[in-house]
């Protein structure tokens, strides 16, 4: 009797559940535990995970450190999928005293070149900026980098396809052979000089790519 | 100070019930942001996403790291370009309050996606998007003002006003991890310590935008902006918190960016930034405000003779 009557009162009880279910609307973690049971649970669970990812949050703001970077090496899988580090160093440690342009020189078989220009943020309207600016982060701050040197043939190559005016598997051989991706920069003058910024008369070569056919499909 | 008080001081602090209303006007201001994010990427959206595209997914995989990443589902540009639409309607829906909980897994999902396939493409400002997202996925943003909501009470279920704390914390939290973040690195800054970083900034050609009445080829005008820029930051994520001084604190930091976007061209990260203080304003004066912008709608003339009447 005891049993029946504590299933009947079970069933009721999970029929109470279900229209308190439908009443108040599906809730996400309806799909993994009962309401009861969430209730519970909640704040442990929630506060657990707080903890662990404001806490890991605040590390990242703090490294480079070395300790810190090994307290969280365990959820580092974590953080790189999801691509959650955190970092908002606006103009800092400074604001970059170089202003720069990136050109590439195609050079073709038949042994002409050409100049290949990428969006200059300091040449275009305001309402271009809106849609370019991307560019600017790009090739000002990020390409001329060292530690990104590893892209560089990549954006060689873009300039490559770019710059091959044959169509597609074109029998001619006048194709792109080389590039040449230069960066021009200047200096912004001290304070103190109280002078016009000058023109990006300062020039290194970024990297001198001999372009493929496979580059080219 | 007891184990018990910390405890309590953690619980009030994250689990009291509180008002939607600001977690849900952030959702549909920064809404907009997204969508002002995914169409500006519209235009050159094959050139960084596309296949091959201007960095190679195998360059970018050789780190061995395992990525979420979408694109790489199918190797094709119409993929791409669905991911985009897609992230278009998920921007709309957010701001809206359409199936919010879905919009957000979705935006978030796409937004680390496009960060993992080319990250050299953005600034400190799309990680606080992505991180803001990742929050949204779990905020109760669509308990008022959404569609969510109303199709909600058209069916007459039952309406609790009041919604956990946790999320709306962690969002202003954030918030204050991005004024840390950007004070501290700049203190072990050369140009900072000496007074010139906005003399320095103010020289960036490409974001040059509009010119203030004003230079700062000055050394005592470019101390007083680089210090002012290095203390109003510090009090957006310390003084912030005093009741007393929120309000001037907001002001304040509204300025700041204000003023960035008028000289800088640095699409959205202002605006998104400002639209961020919404988080720290009371949902009294948030609900008072639309109220006030309903009544002004309705009437707008009634309202601008009122006190003529009075």
């Amino acid at each position: 009797m005891e049993a029946a009557g504590g299933h009947k009162l079970s069933k009721h009880a999970r029929l109470q559940e279900t229209q308190s279910v439908s009443e108040s609307g599906f809730q996400f973690t309806d799909l993994f535990f009962s309401r009861k049971l969430w209730q519970r649970i909640r704040k442990p669970l929630i506060s657990t995970g707080l903890f662990v990812i404001l806490s890991t949050f605040i590390i990242y703001l703090l490294l480079p450190n070395l300790v810190l970077a090994r307290l969280v090496e365990p959820l580092h899988k974590f953080i790189a999928f999801f691509n959650l580090a955190q970092g908002y160093g606006v103009f800092a440690p400074n604001p970059t005293t170089k202003n720069s342009h990136i050109v590439g020189v195609v050079f073709y078989t038949d042994g002409s070149s050409r100049l290949y220009e990428f969006p200059r943020l300091d040449r275009i309207s305001m309402t271009n900026k809106l849609w370019k600016e991307r560019y600017r982060k790009f090739l000002e701050d990020n390409i001329p980098q060292k530690r990104n040197a590893h892209l560089v043939n990549d954006v060689a190559r873009f300039v490559a396809r770019e710059t091959d005016i044959f169509p597609k598997n074109s029998s001619t051989s006048n194709r792109p052979e080389t590039v040449m991706l230069l960066n021009y920069y200047a200096e912004a003058p001290p304070i103190h000089a109280h002078k016009h910024s000058p023109s990006h008369f300062n020039m290194r070569v970024l990297c001198t790519y001999s372009v493929t056919r496979e580059d080219l499909q | 100070m007891r184990i018990a008080e910390i405890a309590a001081g953690w619980d009030r602090f994250f689990f009291s019930p509180v008002s939607p209303y600001p977690v849900a006007a952030y959702r549909i201001l920064q809404g907009c942001i997204y969508l002002q994010f995914a169409l500006a990427l519209g235009p050159d959206l094959q050139v960084w996403y596309g296949y091959p595209g201007i960095i190679l997914e195998s360059t970018l995989a050789a780190d061995g790291i395992n990525k979420l990443n979408v694109l790489s589902y199918y190797h094709n540009n119409e993929w791409v370009l669905a991911v985009w639409l897609i992230l278009i309607a998920a921007s709309i829906c957010l701001t809206i309050g359409f199936q919010t909980r879905i919009a957000s897994i979705i935006l978030f999902t796409i937004l680390v996606t496009y960060s993992n396939r080319n990250a050299y493409l953005f600034n400190a400002g799309d990680t606080y998007l992505r991180s803001v997202a990742f929050w949204l996925v779990f905020a109760p943003s669509a308990e008022v003002w959404s569609v969510d909501s109303w199709l909600k009470n058209r069916k007459k279920a039952p309406f609790d006003p009041l919604v956990s704390a946790w999320v709306w914390r962690a969002l202003q939290l954030q918030l204050c991890f991005v004024y840390y973040s950007a004070f501290y690195t700049k203190t072990s800054g050369w140009y900072w310590s000496v007074g010139e970083a906005v003399y320095i900034a103010s020289r960036f050609e490409s974001l040059f935008r509009l010119p203030l009445p004003f230079t700062f080829d000055d050394a005592l005008l470019a101390s007083i902006f680089t210090f002012g820029t290095l203390a109003v930051e510090a009090a957006l994520y310390t003084l912030i918190w005093v009741k007393e001084l929120r309000y001037y604190v907001i002001a304040l930091g509204t300025c700041l960016h204000l003023t960035i976007d008028w000289c800088m061209s640095i699409p959205m990260f202002e605006w998104m930034m400002i639209v961020s203080f919404v988080l720290f304003i009371d949902s009294v004066d948030i609900t008072n405000f639309v109220a006030a912008m309903k009544c002004w709608l309705k009437n707008p003339l009634k309202v601008l003779q009122a006190p003529t009447k009075a």
